[in-house]
């Protein structure tokens, strides 16, 4: 029961690599600018995260379709070059979520295009099929939203008390200091550490059991001998 | 006289109150990979390099933006490309001016080359007032590749101290890390004041 578990858990860390195990966020530490600063409220997340799929996702396929026919200082131009393209459509699908959003986000919307996490990704998919390639970005985008998401839920409750400007706790204390970028680097910290002590209580627990099944095992067959 | 005070509070300005990494959490591929300080001095000296470069043009495309506001569709477009020209260009100039340089930094040049520091500075000086004048905004550029420089050595000094003391496992490494950023990022918060960085 334990070691099927522990089976399963292994499983599904494989399965949920980029997302929930190796993080690019929380264990790579890619993509900083958008965790630390537009991450200061929902709208500024979700626009950030519809960027990032447009421009980020695409990048990293055509990375693969190339490959290594290209040499590595080209490759640092072009695909950049690609993602900022894209951001061409992506800024008319990110003003549908607010009017404002550009001033808000300032400089950090144009940043999508030379993001770090794209950079580490486009390096990673050069031997790797299409299709796989895909699914990687996909799993890596997805691991950078919901760190991302979290931080914007958790600064904009702290700051103003309110989800998406929906104001849902109108006399609780305010802590606007959270918005500033080292309100996100502590957030992004605290992170980290919690989802790393999660993963090893889990690590722990499963490894302890494993242990001891292995320990009844052999005892087990004693008996059996003894029986015998 | 006039000109130099400008270009001198751009370049502070750039170097400590708006620090790419603590202020605006701008990084670069291998921000927290172990480098020896030669290897952060040769890093910095690649983006400082390729970010003042970058700055002469961007000037003269900036100047153009304002005068015709239809082409700022393309504006980030347009920073870019100048980007990846000047990147080029260093290239190529170091691979045919200094090879034994060109050697040490071949591998991870294309990685300092573009990135979020150098697009950044870029866009945020030409966002900004220091923009009116081409000798401030080199300054700003300038001080903006020095401090991020610095930052790089900052994140070094503090490296070793922390794998010495007795922080929970589960605090070592990134998680300590960017908790120190946002210590210092606290430090240069009381000179920034209360405003989002844009």
């Amino acid at each position: 029961m334990k070691l099927a578990f522990a089976r399963k858990y292994r499983r599904f860390l494989r399965k949920t690599s980029g997302i929930f195990y190796q993080n690019p966020i929380l264990t790579l530490g890619l993509a900083l600018p958008f965790a630390v600063v537009p991450s200061y409220g929902l709208t500024g997340v979700a626009a950030v995260s519809l960027a990032m799929l447009v421009c980020f996702v695409p990048t990293v396929w055509i990375a693969s379709l190339l490959g290594c026919k290209l040499d590595r200082h080209w490759r640092a131009v072009l695909y950049p070059l690609i993602s900022c393209l894209l951001l061409i459509p992506a800024k008319s699908l990110v003003a549908m979520i607010s009017p404002s959003i550009f001033d808000t986000l300032g400089v950090y919307f144009s940043l999508v295009c030379v993001n770090s996490l794209l950079i580490y990704a486009v390096e990673k998919v050069q031997l790797q099929k299409p299709v796989k390639s895909l699914v990687f970005a996909l799993k890596h985008w997805l691991g950078a939203t919901l760190v991302v998401l979290l931080c914007g839920i958790i600064r904009e409750l702290l700051a103003n008390g309110s989800l998406w400007g929906v104001v849902l706790f109108k006399n609780t204390p305010k802590l606007p200091i959270v918005q500033m970028a080292l309100g996100g680097f502590f957030l992004l910290g605290f992170l980290a550490a919690f989802f790393r002590f999660i993963h090893r209580s889990i690590l722990a627990f499963t490894l302890k059991h494993e242990a001891a099944a292995e320990h009844q095992e052999p005892s087990s067959k004693k008996r059996g001998e003894t029986l015998r | 006289m006039i000109l130099l005070s400008e270009l001198f509070s751009a370049f502070l300005t750039a170097l400590f109150l708006e620090n790419l990494l603590f202020a605006r959490a701008f990084d670069i591929p291998g921000l927290y990979q172990k480098h020896a300080p030669s290897q952060i001095l040769k890093i910095g000296a690649i983006l400082t390099g390729i970010v003042t470069v970058s700055a002469v043009p961007a000037y003269f495309f900036n100047k153009l933006l304002k005068e015709h506001a239809s082409l700022s569709a393309f504006s980030t477009l347009g920073f870019l490309c100048i980007n990846c020209i000047v990147f080029l260009c260093f290239y190529y100039a170091l691979d045919h001016f200094f090879p034994a340089f060109f050697e040490s930094v071949k591998k991870s040049l294309p990685f300092y080359g573009v990135n979020c520091v150098t697009l950044g500075t870029l866009l945020v000086t030409a966002r900004m007032s220091v923009s009116a004048k081409l000798i401030t905004f080199l300054g700003y550029s300038f001080g903006s590749g020095v401090g991020f420089t610095l930052a790089l050595l900052i994140i070094w000094s503090i490296r070793q101290p922390l794998s010495m003391s007795r922080i929970p496992k589960v605090f070592r490494g990134l998680p300590i890390t960017f908790i120190y950023l946002g210590i210092v990022s606290l430090a240069l918060f009381g000179l920034l004041g209360n405003q989002l960085p844009a």
